[in-house]
């Protein structure tokens, strides 16, 4: 299941949890950086400004003495030192005019422009006091006027030393002043750092206690529905967490599985009943064991009679074969295969072939017994005779067809035995043409084979039920036997599956 | 669910962080189209109700439309109360200096004058505030219209009187024009009225101790005592504290407290407040177009006695 966001996992909720406090660290850092970058840069800026002031006021004291010297003693390098100068104090003017464009501060505006006033006066005294050197040779000079202009000159010059008082006044002033600000700003900075400290702490707080929580949640909600399982599997309700994480997916997970022992739980009851009816089929099986057992001992009994008259009948054979008694020697002999076989196949497979045999051995001796009353034929097809299956099961049908059927008849009684192959099936055959059953017996001799649990009842048609009840258990039930009257006569038709 | 955590986080942190750039940036000065107006204020003395009341006005209407003209003001007062020499050596500080505009209290003297006429001849603008120059070349005068000013004090005086009396004058120092301007108004309301004398007018130069012997000397022949500037009035009002009887009535200029308790009858209340106002809008003017609204400004006077003090000063 594709689980929709970022924060899928506790794992990378957790890890958010971690990006946030990064995050808040950041901006702490961030911001004494740029607090401490801010202040530094200011101070560095107020302190060049006073720099730039002095150094302007240093290059004007030396340009006045350089008009001092000229004009006090004639000093003829002071004239070129005034002009060097000049040009230092005119950098300087750039360099404090460039201030007052950035941030205007009068006093600065009224220094400069007092400077440049002192200058224009000068540079008029200087070019004067020049052309009066370089033409000394001169009798005639207007030393009144350049008197006038020096001291015109040096009242400037005072106003200069003024306008640096304020300038370095008012320059304090703005220090002062930005010593305020800035003071400020550091506690404003600290209060913002201590803010987002404290907001850090109460975010990841929150935070962390939503994840823990949601956490908890899931895990409670998890063990809920686990309780709900021990408690009675099929009450036990689908869990809903809704974390978006891989509590989810568990959730998903023990739903299914609670379905699938649920779906199972319902299975194991079904198959519970079957094998309740398992049990009952058992206890069946059981006891139709238990009858084969008696019928077995019974058997037994008259085993150890069948050998006894088995062997009778060898001797009676031989004697009757020195006494040229052919037929009784040979009727004798047919008996006793007869035993034999029943002897010892009777709890054991045999194929059709010989079930057919010994059949035919019983004929011959019912031929002898009737003298010829009544008549058999087989109609065995070829293929069915490798056809397996217990021993004893055509000899006491043609044995009930003689005695209930054509045993009423003085005469011209028939019983036919047919096996063919049709389909996946063999089908087994016997009919004759004796007085056949009465409806009321048919539906009798059904009821009584359909019954699970029969009992041995006084019915003269016990060989067919027993016929019927161990095919049932030789075939696992898959039996057809089929009793029909036949004009005239009666037929039996046993359907077997040919791979029992 | 964990997308609204995440906006509840972000917001706060960016308010913080805009709230500190803020903090940090809005120092940040931008100057208007129009360029630098230096403009330098010398006011005479500072005092505690007239000068220091005209010096709030511009101060206040500064800080109000400064910035939107860019016009910056220094207001300037010499270490001893009206002196001229001080005051003209501060002239020629700004003459060196370049300002654009000077605002000055008018007087005669000849070098203050002629550094004046410096100042102009460097094409500064001259502002007279208060008192007005005589016959000076072009300039812009803000203040009381004096003789009018004169004129009320002499008609209020004719209202107190209606009698022969003899009236005493003190004023300040000769040369003021606007002293000249109100002595003129008072001896016009007054011609009509033979009984009431006008005796010479005496001067205290600004000084309380000087005016204080002028009062004692005074009351001697004159019946009421006429204060045609400040120092009369604010010197009585601090050393007395309740009516005298020297005189019969004592008038003045710009004093508050003597009203109060009645140590002076009547004054000529000046707006000098608005005077300081309009030194700055008309600077303001000038700027935006290039001329002044008039080359006189009056500003407004009353009249103010024990009667009306409370309704006037409020």
């Amino acid at each position: 299941m594709i689980k929709k966001g970022f924060l899928n996992t506790v794992e990378k909720k957790y890890a958010f949890g971690y990006v946030i406090v990064g995050l808040f660290v950041i901006i702490f850092l961030l911001t004494a950086v740029l607090g401490n970058i801010y202040v530094s840069y200011q101070y560095s800026n107020a302190t060049m400004e006073l720099i730039a002031v002095n150094n302007l006021e240093k290059a004007v004291v030396r340009i006045n003495n350089s008009v001092n010297l000229t004009y006090l003693y004639f000093y003829e390098s002071s004239v070129e030192e005034y002009f060097a100068n000049r040009e230092t104090v005119e950098k300087y003017l750039k360099e404090t005019n460039l201030q007052i464009n950035k941030k205007f501060l009068r006093e600065t505006a009224d220094a400069n422009k007092t400077i440049e006033t002192y200058m224009l006066k000068s540079d008029l005294l200087m070019r004067k006091l020049q052309e009066y050197l370089n033409n000394n040779e001169s009798n005639y000079y207007d030393y009144g006027e350049l008197e006038s202009q020096y001291k015109e000159l040096q009242e400037v010059y005072s106003y200069i030393n003024l306008s640096f008082q304020n300038v370095y006044s008012a320059k304090l002033t703005v220090i002062s002043d930005l010593e305020l600000h800035l003071s400020f700003l550091q506690k404003a900075i600290f209060a913002f750092q201590l803010f987002m400290l404290i907001l850090t702490m109460l975010c990841c707080t929150i935070y962390l206690y939503k994840v823990i929580q949601g956490v908890s949640s899931s895990i409670a909600m998890m063990m809920k529905g686990v309780k709900s399982i021990e408690e009675d599997v099929f009450q036990a309700r689908p869990i809903q967490i809704g974390s978006n994480d891989e509590f989810d997916d568990f959730a998903n997970a023990f739903n299914r599985m609670i379905k699938i022992i649920q779906s199972q739980m319902r299975k194991i009851e079904e198959n519970a009943d079957i094998k309740e009816q398992l049990v009952s089929a058992e206890m069946e099986n059981l006891r139709i064991y238990s009858d084969l057992q008696k019928n077995h001992f019974d058997f037994l009994q008259s085993r150890v009679n069948s050998h006894f008259l088995f062997n009778t009948l060898n001797m009676i054979s031989s004697l009757a074969r020195i006494e040229n008694a052919d037929k009784s020697a040979e009727l004798m002999e047919i008996t006793a295969s007869f035993l034999r076989y029943n002897l010892d196949n009777i709890t054991k497979t045999v194929t059709l072939e010989k079930e057919v045999k010994n059949l035919k051995e019983y004929v011959a001796i019912q031929v002898y017994r009737y003298e010829g009353r009544y008549s058999y034929s087989f109609d065995i097809a070829e293929e069915t005779l490798k056809f397996s299956m217990p021993c004893m099961i055509l000899q006491p049908l043609v044995e009930n067809s003689i005695q209930h059927g054509i045993g009423m008849k003085v005469k011209d009684g028939w019983v036919c035995i047919k096996t063919y192959e049709a389909g996946r099936r063999i089908f087994l055959e016997v009919s004759d043409n004796g007085v056949g059953m009465t409806e009321e017996q048919i539906r009798h001799i059904c009821e009584e084979m359909s019954d699970d649990f029969y009992r041995i009842s006084s019915s003269n048609h016990i060989g067919i039920r027993n016929i019927y009840h161990r095919l049932q258990l030789f075939y696992h039930y898959d039996v057809l036997f089929e009793m029909k009257n036949i004009n005239p006569g009666f037929k039996i038709v046993i359907s077997l599956p040919k791979e029992g | 669910m964990i997308k609204k955590q995440v906006w509840l986080l972000i917001i706060p942190i960016a308010m913080a962080g805009l709230s500190l750039a803020y903090f940090c940036f809005n120092n940040t000065e931008t100057r208007e189209v129009y360029p630098v107006t230096r403009v330098t204020v010398i006011l005479p003395h500072d005092d505690d109700g007239y000068w220091s009341e005209i010096a709030n006005g511009i101060q206040e209407e500064e800080a109000k439309i400064g910035e939107e003209y860019n016009i910056d003001i220094s207001i300037i007062i010499p270490q001893l109360n009206y002196n001229i020499a001080q005051m003209t050596d501060i002239l020629k500080q700004q003459i060196a200096a370049q300002v654009d505009a000077v605002v000055i209290q008018g007087n005669e003297n000849p070098e203050f004058r002629l550094a004046l006429q410096g100042a102009y001849d460097q094409g500064m603008k001259i502002i007279c505030v208060d008192t007005d120059i005589k016959d000076f070349s072009e300039h812009l005068y803000i203040g009381t219209d004096n003789y009018e000013a004169g004129k009320m004090m002499g008609e209020k005086l004719i209202d107190l009187t209606r009698r022969a009396v003899k009236v005493g004058i003190i004023s300040g120092e000769p040369g003021y024009l606007n002293l000249e301007q109100r002595l003129e108004g008072v001896r016009d309301a007054v011609k009509d009225y033979p009984e009431i004398e006008i005796m010479d007018v005496q001067y205290d130069n600004y000084d309380g101790l000087t005016f204080m012997n002028l009062y004692q000397k005074l009351h001697e022949t004159a019946d009421i005592l006429v204060c045609l500037e400040g120092t009369g009035g604010q010197t009585l009002s601090q050393i007395y504290d309740e009516r005298r009887s020297e005189y019969e009535y004592i008038l003045g200029f710009d004093v508050n407290i003597g009203i109060k308790n009645q140590v002076i009858d009547g004054v000529v209340k000046q707006d000098t407040y608005q005077m300081g106002r309009q030194v700055v809008e008309e600077i303001a003017e000038y700027i935006k177009t290039g001329k002044y609204s008039s080359d006189n400004i009056f500003t407004d006077i009353q009249w103010v006695t024990f009667e009306n003090y409370d309704e006037v000063i409020k």
